[in-house]
């Protein structure tokens, strides 16, 4: 049950932003009119810097995002959607430090060499590396939350018989196993 | 964890990055570094999960503080926004639309500009903080993950650096905690922790000041530490590192 509400908050979540994204392409393609390509960049105005020489265009279209951005929300919708096709056992399983430093340092690369000027990375660069960063993150993110939704539950008193070996990865609640960091570095669970 | 820690982890996190989010100048690193203010209050959030919890902290309360910061985060950010905007309106520069102007063909300009209008109606400010916030949530939460595994291993590997678990002092910025009184003068040491808390280093049966078996408790009711759950006031958890 925790599974389920999880997945389709956060597919809601990816599916909306990405809806809101690449709005303004279908408007201008289906009714001839630009009027969300205006809006949709008030919407996103505090999300991003908005830079049309970073941003990507589709059928003449510009996003409301930079292709970064771009990559960030596509990334994590890609990525939360193939939950399902992930092995249930495997599901459950936190992710490595070593993934998640993967994942998210070429991104962070790039965007630090591009601030301090010495590189200007193309936008599919930028789009790369910010899809990257978020598949990893909503990867890592599906553990985390199954444990944090048992948490809140237990919080508000509300516990099912299921739901006493959603906070850890076995053993009863009262004796969680303790993820080592050689465990979570090597990736040995 | 705790009702009580995870208020506090949520608007430390929150408010702080908030703040910093929604003044101006200092919120434009939002938009030039990937919301990092939001994953700053994620990992504040889970930082002070970390350093208050006394039970091992799993990734998931992290990712809760984070959740909870984030969308307070979102919050403040929005309303302090339309602060900002309601005494100093920000008007349309013409040197920011020109390339969009530029690139679109005439038919289309005339809607371009009706959209910039409408999106300063109020639905689309209501849309707008819808937006925020759900980026704040998601953003922040990976970055209370995040600062779950940066933080958790400091402790692990330095314990003599951070208070014993249950035995923090009480932040003076929260005030008097439950049940205290006046905080202790300079003289004094750490003061007592609050008491909601469990202090899982106290054996059963001792004072929770001088640590020495107190009056009618005898051998036969104290417990190893494989027997006792994680609110009985047991030994630290194996791995949680202590004093």
């Amino acid at each position: 049950m925790n599974e389920k509400i999880v997945y389709r908050i956060g597919l809601a979540v990816a599916v909306a932003l990405c809806a809101a994204l690449f709005s303004p392409v279908l408007e201008a393609l289906l009714f001839q009119t630009r009027h969300l390509e205006a809006m949709t960049r008030d919407w996103f105005a505090l999300l991003c810097h908005q830079e049309p020489a970073r941003s990507c265009r589709l059928f003449g279209v510009f996003l409301p995002v930079c292709a970064r951005c771009t990559g960030l929300y596509t990334g994590f919708l890609v990525a939360w959607s193939l939950w399902r096709l992930v092995p249930e056992k495997r599901r459950r399983l936190p992710v490595s430090n070593a993934v998640l430093f993967i994942g998210i340092a070429p991104m962070c690369m790039d965007g630090v060499l591009n601030l301090a000027g010495i590189v200007d990375s193309p936008a599919h660069l930028r789009f790369l590396t910010g899809f990257m960063f978020s598949a990893v993150a909503a990867r890592s993110l599906w553990p985390a939350l199954l444990e944090a939704v048992s948490l809140l539950k237990s919080l508000s008193g509300k516990k099912s018989a299921s739901d006493e070996n959603a906070v850890t990865r076995a053993g009863p609640e009262d004796q969680p196993h303790i993820f080592t960091g050689e465990e979570l570095w090597k990736g040995r669970y | 964890m705790e009702r009580s820690l995870l208020t506090r982890a949520i608007l430390t996190g929150g408010i702080a990055s908030g703040v910093l989010s929604g003044i101006p100048l200092l919120g434009y690193p939002n938009c030039c570094c990937c919301c990092i203010w939001y994953i700053m209050g994620g990992m504040i959030a889970s930082y002070v999960v970390v350093y208050y919890s006394p039970f091992y902290p799993s990734d998931g309360s992290g990712a809760l503080a984070g959740l909870g910061a984030g969308a307070l985060c979102g919050l403040i950010n929005s309303i302090m926004n339309m602060l900002f905007q309601l005494v100093s309106p920000s008007q349309l520069d013409p040197e920011t639309i020109e390339p969009f102007l530029q690139n679109l063909p005439p038919q289309f300009q005339d809607s371009f500009l009706q959209g910039l209008q409408q999106g300063t109606s109020f639905v689309s400010i209501i849309i707008g903080m819808f937006f925020l916030i759900l980026v704040s949530c998601a953003v922040a939460t990976f970055g209370g993950l995040l600062g779950i595994r940066i933080f958790r291993p400091l402790r692990m590997m330095a314990p003599a650096a951070w208070p014993p678990p249950g035995q923090y002092p009480w932040p003076p910025f929260y005030g008097p905690g439950p049940g205290q009184g006046q905080p202790p003068g300079p003289s004094g040491g750490a003061p007592p922790a609050p008491s909601g808390y469990q202090n899982p280093t106290q054996e059963p049966g001792t004072s929770p000041e001088t640590g020495r078996p107190e009056e009618g408790h005898s051998e036969e009711d104290k417990k190893g530490p494989g027997e006792q759950g994680p609110n009985s006031g047991g030994s630290i958890p194996p791995g949680w590192g202590g004093p």
